[in-house]
């Protein structure tokens, strides 16, 4: 797929990052760049730190106790660990979505428009655009254009994940990321959300974590895969699951792993 | 494995027969409660006719029943007789040949006749008590000649009460258009202690010809009907100044004055009974037509008031009577009376009824223990006897047994309504902020130290909290009324300038949040005494004063007292609602919204509040359900007079308080015991519908919010 084997035009870059739950350290002088438009996979066993890592990028991390950070990460250029970084706007061009789906309980278009709202849009007509925008993105539109105030509370679970991927495009980010966001769907949903995230390439960044192999080889770019916090192998998909560097890299990817 | 299960089913049986037994004690109370207050819904009705036959013909016209309707007192043209009303044996005769006219007072058992020569004898009727030789108590008749005079002409139409007291005897007697007005004051002789009685006599013209005279039994109105004109006076300023004038529109049959002395009641054919009660317009004191009754006769034969409330009959022509009641204009009874043409009687207690033929009597017992009570006299208005216009009133003893009971439960309703509504606006706010604050923004060290400190709130007995709230909260917040308005009314825009502060200054560490904190705990000083240099520039010195100059009246146990101190109760209910609605609010949720880019504080308010608020609600109204059932607190820190304001300086009486003050004094099964058990029925129904919406609202809350 790609031809390149070099991060040309980074919008992250991680740099000698390391990350401490209290005196547990999670992460452990990682370093990488994260390319522009394209989707970056983040592998590695259960507990590795690849949830620690993408909570990072967005600062989400700053939300519990006791957490401390070495090293800095570049968001276009600026630190996004200095002082007085607006958290605000970061969050705004840096979107998330959860492994497990986490829709408001409001309707469908409330739950699109609650980004939207709370960066200061208020004409009504504006936001309808949005919603039916980011739905449509979000290939959620067909389904849910009739019922939009209902409870979001009601859709299935693959249409919930789908709403909240809409909800994180309504704030018109630069970056989403994805903590495992097929984790709780059936193959179909999981299918589907893979077609959305291709069919979103090019207008954003994503950074997705995953334990499904297949998934990770069918949608990425680039691969990083960690191990108990360190950084083991990045590059591109292609080359860390056809031809791995590392010897732990390709027992994983085979899944001789254990 | 097996003992297990054998446990298992144990617990089982004993959790469900322990939640059968409560929801039996729940019913039994409904039931218990229920019970009490049923008599109150069986109309007044009559039962048992007796019929004794008397042994000679009785030519009485008027006739007495004792109170243990031993005795019958016959009056009649001939003179009077007394009859064994059990045996029909007559046991005096007293014929008097030359009688003109007579009339004997059923309620002050004075008995005047007039002789052709016209010479007025009074007698009173004194109920000789005796005991038969088991013990128990009976009355024998004694009539005994009290006095006599002499007037000016022979009169036709004779009226007459006995004052209370031993004030003496009123006489009004007239003929045609003469008017004599007697008055009988008792005068004792120092050193034999005699009495004897002075008439003092005025006599009167009027327009038309005397139809008919009422005088109150305590001496104060007299009202006339001559002609087709009906008017009341005071006795002092007799035929000068009308207190009510009224034209008849048919045949006048009967009028007189109910129980009180505060209301009259008139009988004219083709139309139901009208009744004016005294009012006060203005200062005068003036009749008012305030009654509205529902049925009456075409053609009326006589008007019987009851000797021990506002019950009074009317019997009809064609054989029909009605009983009705004054204060809530209630038609008690209507039924066909067992003799055609004979006049209905009332006997001393107002437990039965009598009629009197020619040779018989004939007695009915009448089951009406609970007239006063009726829709209209606990919820609507009533305008009673003495008052300027129609109201709401609790007031269910006075001092006299004439009284007019005032049952209405609207103030105590409104009491209730404000005592809760002042302990929502003290606790709802400070319940549901601190329960955002714990759930949202406190580590689990700050909840730890919070939870136990609101668990103790809630386990101080409501007793101690009513007695510091009315012997150490009252005067404190009567002497710094104004301060405490102003602070109270300040304070969180003075927490939100400190909050601004806060976010402005550019350090971090804690000592700024102590610092701050120190410093807005040490204004605190500084800003009261600021209110008090206010008050006294403003207002001398002396808002509570200045308060009641400008018309508000000040209680010093008023509706802010109980509503910071029921709050106070009502705080831990609250909030370990509250909190738990916002626990249980997913953080994901929390989380989401914040990863989109929403600060804390919005998050909080506009994603986790907006979840969590149907639980708030439940947690408000629970409270509500506490407040309302709250005694102690409200029965120490108010007068607990039943006033309908809502003020937030004056007291005011709850239902549950009302329960409290008044049925230890309540007669066993009387009216005002069965109208308190009902208004516990209505607290306990009010309690159980709060609680069970809370309920319902916090269960659909949670399956809601489960993912
Ligand atoms: N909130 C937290 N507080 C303390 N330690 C945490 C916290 N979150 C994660 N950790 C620890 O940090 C390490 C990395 O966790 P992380 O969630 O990033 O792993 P992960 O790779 O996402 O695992 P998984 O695949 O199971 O989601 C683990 O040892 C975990 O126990
Ligand atoms: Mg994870």
């Amino acid at each position: 797929m790609k031809q390149k084997d070099k991060v040309t035009d980074p919008i992250f870059e991680i740099k000698d990052l390391s990350f401490w739950y209290g005196q547990n350290k999670a992460l452990d002088s990682i370093t990488f760049d994260i390319q522009k438009g394209d989707i970056t996979a983040i592998i590695g066993p259960s507990g590795c730190g690849k949830s620690t890592l993408l909570r990072c990028l967005n600062r989400m991390n700053d939300l519990i106790e006791g957490v401390r950070v070495e090293g800095d990460i570049l968001f276009e250029g600026q630190s996004i660990y200095k002082k007085n970084i607006d958290l605000i706007m970061l969050r705004k061009r840096v979107g998330m979505v959860f492994q497990k789906s986490n829709p408001f309980p409001k309707s469908i278009y409330e739950n699109v428009a609650f980004g939207p709202r709370i960066h200061g849009v208020k004409n009504k007509n504006i936001l309808d655009e949005i919603v039916e925008k980011s739905l449509r993105d979000a290939a959620l539109w067909d389904e849910v254009k009739d019922r939009l105030h209902h409870s979001a509370l009601k859709l299935s679970g693959g249409q919930q994940q789908r709403l909240c991927i809409a909800r994180a495009i309504a704030v018109d980010p630069e970056v989403i990321l994805f903590d495992e966001p097929c984790s709780a769907l059936d193959p179909v949903a999981s299918a589907k959300i893979e077609e959305l995230m291709l069919e979103l390439k090019g207008k954003y960044t994503q950074v997705i974590v995953t334990h499904n192999m297949q998934q990770a080889s069918r949608v990425s770019d680039w691969t990083a895969f960690l191990l108990m916090g360190k950084m083991i192998e990045f590059g591109p998909t292609e080359q860390i699951f056809l031809a791995p560097r590392n010897k732990i890299t390709e027992e994983y990817v085979t899944g001789r792993f254990g | 494995m097996l003992s297990r299960r054998r446990e298992d089913k144990v617990f089982s049986v004993l959790i469900k027969s322990g939640g059968i037994a409560t929801i039996f004690v729940i019913l039994s109370i409904f039931f218990f409660l229920f019970w009490e207050v049923l008599p109150i819904f069986v109309p007044a009705r009559i039962e048992t006719l007796k019929i004794t036959t008397v042994k000679q013909t009785l030519k009485g016209e008027v006739f007495l029943l004792d109170e243990y309707m031993n005795y019958l007192i016959s009056v009649g043209n001939d003179g009077f007789k007394i009859v064994n009303a059990r045996e029909g044996d007559v046991v005096s005769t007293e014929i008097i040949n030359d009688l003109h006219a007579f009339y004997l007072d059923p309620l002050t058992y004075v008995l005047f006749l007039v002789r052709d020569d016209a010479t007025v004898d009074i007698f009173d009727i004194l109920w000789v008590e005796k005991f038969t030789k088991f013990g128990k108590r009976f009355v024998e008749p004694s009539i005994d000649k009290v006095t006599s005079f002499k007037l000016p002409s022979k009169v036709d139409l004779i009226r007459g009460v006995k004052l209370p007291e031993d004030e003496g005897y009123l006489f009004i007697g007239s003929s045609k258009e003469t008017l004599y007005f007697v008055n009988l004051e008792t005068e004792e002789d120092f050193l034999t202690e005699e009495i004897t009685y002075s008439p003092r006599l005025s006599s009167f013209k009027v327009e038309h010809n005397v139809v008919d005279v009422a005088i109150s039994r305590d001496g104060k109105f007299i009202c006339v009907i001559s002609g087709f004109y009906l008017s009341c006076f005071e006795r002092e300023n007799l035929l000068s100044e009308k207190l009510l004038s009224y034209t008849l529109s048919s045949r006048a049959v009967a009028f007189d004055f109910l129980v009180g002395d505060r209301a009259l009641v008139l009988l004219e054919d083709g139309k139901p009974p009208v009744v004016w009660i005294t009012a006060k317009i203005g200062s005068e004191v003036r009749f008012v037509n305030a009654k509205n009754f529902s049925r009456g006769c075409k053609e009326y034969i006589n008007l019987s008031v009851s000797p021990i409330n506002r019950t009074f009959l009317a019997q009809c022509g064609n054989g029909t009577f009605y009983a009705y009641y004054s204060t809530n204009e209630r038609l008690l009874l209507e039924s066909p009376a067992p003799v055609l043409s004979s006049p209905i009687f009332i006997t001393p207690r107002g437990d039965h009824l009598f009629w009197v033929t020619k040779d018989e009597i004939y007695t009915v017992r009448f089951v009406n223990d609970y007239p006063e009570i009726s829709l209209k006299s606990l919820f609507g208005k009533v305008w009673y006897e003495g008052m300027d216009s129609p109201s709401y009133v609790w007031q269910s003893t006075g001092g006299t047994d004439s009284f007019e009971p005032k049952l209405s439960l609207i103030p105590l309703l409104m009491g209730t309504l404000k005592g809760v509504v002042y302990s929502l606006i003290f606790a709802v706010p400070i319940s549901v902020l601190s329960a955002l604050l714990v759930s949202q923004f406190m580590n689990s060290k700050q909840i730890n130290l919070i939870k136990p400190a609101v668990e103790f709130m809630a386990s101080i007995p409501t007793v101690i909290l009513g007695f510091l709230a009315a012997l150490w909260l009252a005067p404190l917040i009567e002497r710094n009324l104004f301060s405490f308005l102003v602070i109270f009314v300040l304070l969180p825009f003075y927490i939100l300038v400190f909050y601004f502060v806060f976010t402005v200054l550019p350090s971090d560490s804690k000592w700024k949040t102590i610092g701050l904190a120190a410093v807005f705990i040490y204004s605190l000083g500084p800003l009261f005494h600021m209110t008090k240099r206010l008050e006294y520039l403003w207002f001398e010195g002396g808002f509570v004063e200045w308060l009641s100059e400008n018309g508000v009246y000040y209680d010093q146990r008023n509706a802010l007292i109980v509503g910071l101190a029921v709050g106070f109760t009502i705080v831990p209910i609250i909030f370990s609602i509250a909190e738990d609605a916002f626990s249980n609010v997913p953080k994901s949720i929390l989380v989401g919204a914040m990863a989109l880019g929403a600060s804390r504080i919005q998050a909080v308010f506009k994603v986790v509040l907006p979840a969590a608020l149907p639980g708030v609600f439940a947690g408000i109204i629970l409270g509500f359900g506490r407040a309302v059932g709250e005694t102690m607190i409200v029965l120490m820190a108010t007068g607990n007079t039943p006033i309908l304001d809502f003020s937030p300086f004056t007291g005011f009486r709850t239902i549950s308080a009302n329960i409290a003050v008044e049925l230890p004094e309540a007669p066993l099964g009387s009216s005002l015991y069965r109208v308190l058990f009902l208004s516990a029925l209505l607290l306990m129904v009010i309690a159980l519908v709060f609680n069970g919406v809370a309920n319902y609202i916090r269960m659909r809350l949670h399956r809601k919010l489960k993912f």
